[in-house]
């Protein structure tokens, strides 16, 4: 494998890896927080592409798309916090994955409905190339890099340094008790579904101008997704950043060295990780519930 | 009745919860006065922990009503409980392993006073908090300045539940309810707890849950004992001792006692 071959590879695996922690954030911390496994969130991810693709139409401006997928993001994320999971918090945490996944395939539905089912695809918004070492680097590919790191940046600063943060991270570890402080946990509930929704919605448009974006684009990462959350460690954002690039570098590598390893060596190396490590890379003991 | 629930902070009418075929609390009555030091006492499994949790909204009771104040807040959560200002520690302590000793002190002030509203803490941060006069104190007091900045979990269960005091105490909350708050400390950190508690008598109503009643004795002004979810005596100390039902249900226990007292 030629150098130039190998920047361009671990480059690409750098961006899809931003694009899997920007999905997986959000499912991370509704794990964490309320013990839910938000597979909705993957639904939003499509809206973001779709808001994004259309948006990129109307306007001329992927940008603006990008914007307006994070909103509807946000939006969808907070109505469906508000209607349903509202009912469901007090059940087990199977119900929840159900519940959200019948989400996710009538969400699917209703995409088909507005959008059909032909794929549509959407520009790149700055076809520059860089020069790195001799290789041709695609600019967009590394501002989707910069934007997951900046949004790594940003949460870290959210949990580490507001009070909203600390009460998130004190309610991952037991909501009861911050509830005991007096605290309204529905609204830090509220709080993080709105982050994720946006996330998701962000994690759509911003990687809908390097794919196709189809109706079912959701499912096609759900299982990358999952992987990054599980290796990564439940609860855990720097587990989680540093399990996405893992996996994107895998993925993109993998598929260098022989194409049907991009599928399956990420199995390869959860399985792996989780017997070596059955909390995932920065998971902590303390997840106990 | 209105006149004695004008007396009343807290009270429970006839309060019921099982858990499947085991009735853990029985048909409870209880007034508690304001700012009088309570005790409720009993052997492990006799419905105190249960109690409590009724009384702060853990758990919802199948019969019977709680009142606060004149208010039925019998199915009001937790935190809006917290609001009116009661608050509780637990047996294993509910402090927040991942945070330092200040951060956890920071969020019990902060939200008792400063804002409830989500939105602002949203955009507080706790470095601007950490040397609140109020926290400071409660560091000074509960002797934990040298571990301010470490995180919970590397603190040893008698710092712990200091700490958890502490987040209490900062609430100043109307009426502290403590469950345990001794068990597992050494004698000299019981005498420190018990010191500052003190200080509180008369300001604050104050429920102790202890299984251990020789060691609050001095402290507390009204005993309620519980046998098997009912309650069994009512009154000082003395006399609910003397009582044959409490003599009866607990002369194991005293003896027992007697036998760590020597």
């Amino acid at each position: 494998m030629d150098t130039q071959l190998f920047l361009s590879g671990v480059i690409f695996g750098l961006s899809i890896g931003s694009i899997f922690f920007l999905m997986a954030i959000g499912l991370s911390l509704c794990f964490g927080l309320m013990r839910v496994i938000s597979l909705d969130q993957l639904l939003y991810y499509s809206i973001g592409a779709y808001i994004t693709y259309s948006l990129s139409l109307a306007l001329g401006s992927v940008w603006l798309g990008v914007l307006g997928g994070m909103i509807m993001g946000g939006l969808a994320s907070f109505a469906v916090e508000r209607f349903i999971f509202r009912r469901i918090y007090e059940r087990d945490v199977t119900f929840s994955m159900i519940t959200t996944f019948g989400i996710l395939i009538g969400g699917v539905g209703i995409i088909k409905s507005i959008w059909g089912l032909v794929p549509r695809p959407v520009p790149v918004p700055i076809s520059t190339q860089i020069d790195i070492a001799g290789t041709a680097v695609p600019a967009y590919r590394l501002i989707v890099i910069v934007v997951a790191i900046a949004v790594y940046g940003a949460i870290w600063l959210f949990l580490n340094r507001t009070i909203v943060g600390k009460a998130i991270r004190a309610g991952i570890e037991d909501v009861e008790h911050v509830e005991g402080l007096g605290i309204n946990v529905y609204r830090l509930f509220t709080i993080t579904f709105i982050i994720a929704g946006v996330l998701s919605g962000l994690a759509g448009g911003l990687h809908a101008p390097l794919i196709m974006v189809d109706p079912v684009m959701g499912l096609e990462v759900l299982a990358f997704v999952f992987m990054v959350v599980i290796i990564g460690g439940l609860g855990s954002i720097k587990g989680t950043l540093v399990s996405a690039f893992l996996v994107g570098q895998v993925v993109s590598l993998g598929s260098l060295v022989y194409a049907p390893l991009a599928q399956m060596a990420p199995f390869a190396i959860m399985l792996l990780i989780l017997l070596l490590k059955p909390t995932g890379l920065y998971g902590s003991p303390l997840l106990k519930r | 009745m209105s006149a004695d629930s004008d007396a009343a902070i807290v009270r429970a009418e006839n309060v019921t919860k099982r858990f499947g075929a085991l009735t853990a609390v029985d048909q409870v009555s209880y007034s508690l006065r304001r700012n009088e030091v309570a005790g409720i006492f009993g052997s492990n499994g006799a419905g105190k922990t249960t109690f409590f949790n009724l009384l702060t909204g853990y758990y919802v009771p199948e019969e019977g009503s709680i009142w606060y104040k004149g208010e039925d807040i019998t199915r009001r959560p937790i935190q809006q409980r917290v609001a009116m200002g009661m608050m509780r520690t637990f047996q294993l302590t509910s402090t927040f392993d991942n945070l330092s000793v200040v951060d956890n002190l920071v969020l019990a002030f902060y939200r008792a006073h400063r804002s409830v509203s989500l939105w602002r803490m949203l955009f507080s941060t706790c470095r601007a908090h950490r040397n609140e006069p109020r926290v400071l104190a409660a560091l000074e007091t509960f002797d934990l300045g040298d571990q301010r900045d470490k995180e919970v979990r590397h603190l040893s269960l008698g710092e712990k539940r200091r700490l958890e005091i502490a987040m209490s105490m900062l609430a100043e909350p109307e009426v502290l309810l403590l469950d345990e708050p001794l068990a597992g400390l050494a004698d000299s950190e019981i005498k420190s707890v018990l010191e500052v508690l003190g200080r509180q008598v008369g300001k604050q109503t104050i429920v102790i849950v202890e299984h251990k009643v020789s060691a609050v004795k001095e402290f507390v002004q009204r005993l309620l004992v519980m046998h098997e979810g009912r309650v069994i005596a009512e009154g000082g100390y003395d006399e609910c001792m003397q009582h044959p039902e409490v003599r009866r249900s607990y002369w194991q226990i005293d003896a027992r006692q007697r036998g760590d007292e020597q």
